[in-house]
């Protein structure tokens, strides 16, 4: 499995081809969204990204610290990161079948108290 | 009355444990300067002296004592570990052993915040232990750690409790919010660790540089381990 750093935001090609692939992702599932929606959409970056070519998986790796003063805020905390790339995954995944490229996309995250 | 021998050895004892007694001599001359009337004791005489004023202790082994085992070095102590059983004798292992099994039943009985901060199960509590114990980590950073866990960092959350300060309130913020804002009163503003650590948002770029330091940190570990 590779490991890639995340581009900065704007700074990968096809831009306008993406943008026009996530709202028709939202209009297929019938999900609200504004213009900015998919500009913070795209510009959003997880820490890190997996590829596995063979099995033609994407992992987006997501590290935090946070505070764990409160005893269930590993829970709490995942599922804050399950939710920020939630639509991300759900997008990728339907552009890869809609291409039947086999392609799938899941999540990792690390989360360290502080 | 005591028998001859041991009033001579209780007589040499009382005198050498004053100033200016010379054993050897037999001469004993207080601070004054004036000599005393006991007969002198010579150093020759002390094996005759010694076993009076050693009583019982005399014998040189403990052989006759119950306890007799703890002097030696057999392995007395046996503790279970990943289905193994370890014998020894008492060493520095053994006493480490016994201040963590005194420690984890002393910290059933506590209720405290810090103690169920320390008892929660898989949260990889045993790497605060093996940060404290890395004698290549600064003191001043493990005692940062300890201080934070504890509950004893001296914030400004922290100083109000002990009565050192008055306000809560974190400066940095305040400071910030009024030439950012104009607002005199910020949202979340009371000096915690967790507001140090987390929140304040003078402080964010040690919290990025920490967040990227681990990242690293992190991706090294992954890369070490993918095939």
């Amino acid at each position: 499995m590779g490991l890639h750093e995340i581009l900065p935001p704007g700074a990968g090609q096809n831009r306008a081809k993406l943008r026009k692939n996530i709202e028709e992702y939202h209009l297929a599932y019938d999900i609200d969204f504004e213009e900015t929606d998919i500009d913070t959409s795209i510009s959003r970056r997880p820490d890190g990204l997996a590829f596995d070519k063979g099995k033609k998986i994407c992992v987006f790796i997501e590290y935090t610290r946070a505070m764990d003063t409160n005893e269930d805020w590993a829970e709490k905390k995942e599922q804050e990161k399950n939710d920020r790339y939630s639509s991300h995954l759900g997008f990728i995944n339907h552009l890869s079948n809609q291409e039947k490229s086999d392609w799938k996309a899941s999540q990792i995250n690390f989360t360290i108290g502080v | 009355m005591l028998p001859a021998g041991k009033r001579r050895g209780r007589q040499l004892f009382q005198q050498s444990g004053t100033r200016g007694c010379v054993p050897s001599t037999g001469r004993c001359q207080r601070e004054t300067g004036q000599e005393t009337s006991n007969p002198p004791i010579r150093l020759g005489m002390l094996p005759i002296l010694l076993p009076d004023w050693m009583g019982e202790g005399k014998s040189p082994s403990m052989w006759g004592n119950q306890d007799a085992n703890i002097m030696r070095d057999r392995p007395i102590f046996s503790w279970t570990e990943n289905r193994t059983t370890h014998r020894s004798p008492m060493n520095t292992t053994i006493k480490k052993r016994i201040d963590l099994q005194v420690a984890r039943q002393q910290l059933k009985t506590q209720t405290g915040s810090t103690a169920n901060f320390l008892i929660r199960e898989d949260n990889s509590r045993d790497l605060l232990g093996k940060f404290h114990k890395d004698r290549s980590v600064s003191i001043r950073a493990r005692r940062r750690v300890l201080q934070c866990f504890s509950h004893q960092f001296p914030c400004a959350l922290q100083l109000q409790k002990w009565g050192i300060l008055k306000k809560v309130k974190c400066r940095l913020c305040e400071k910030y919010y009024y030439k950012e804002n104009k607002i005199g009163d910020p949202p979340d503003s009371v000096e915690s660790v967790g507001h140090i650590q987390c929140y304040c948002p003078v402080l964010p770029l040690p919290r990025i540089a920490m967040h990227h330091g681990k990242w690293r940190e992190l991706m090294f570990s992954i890369r070490k381990s993918s095939t």
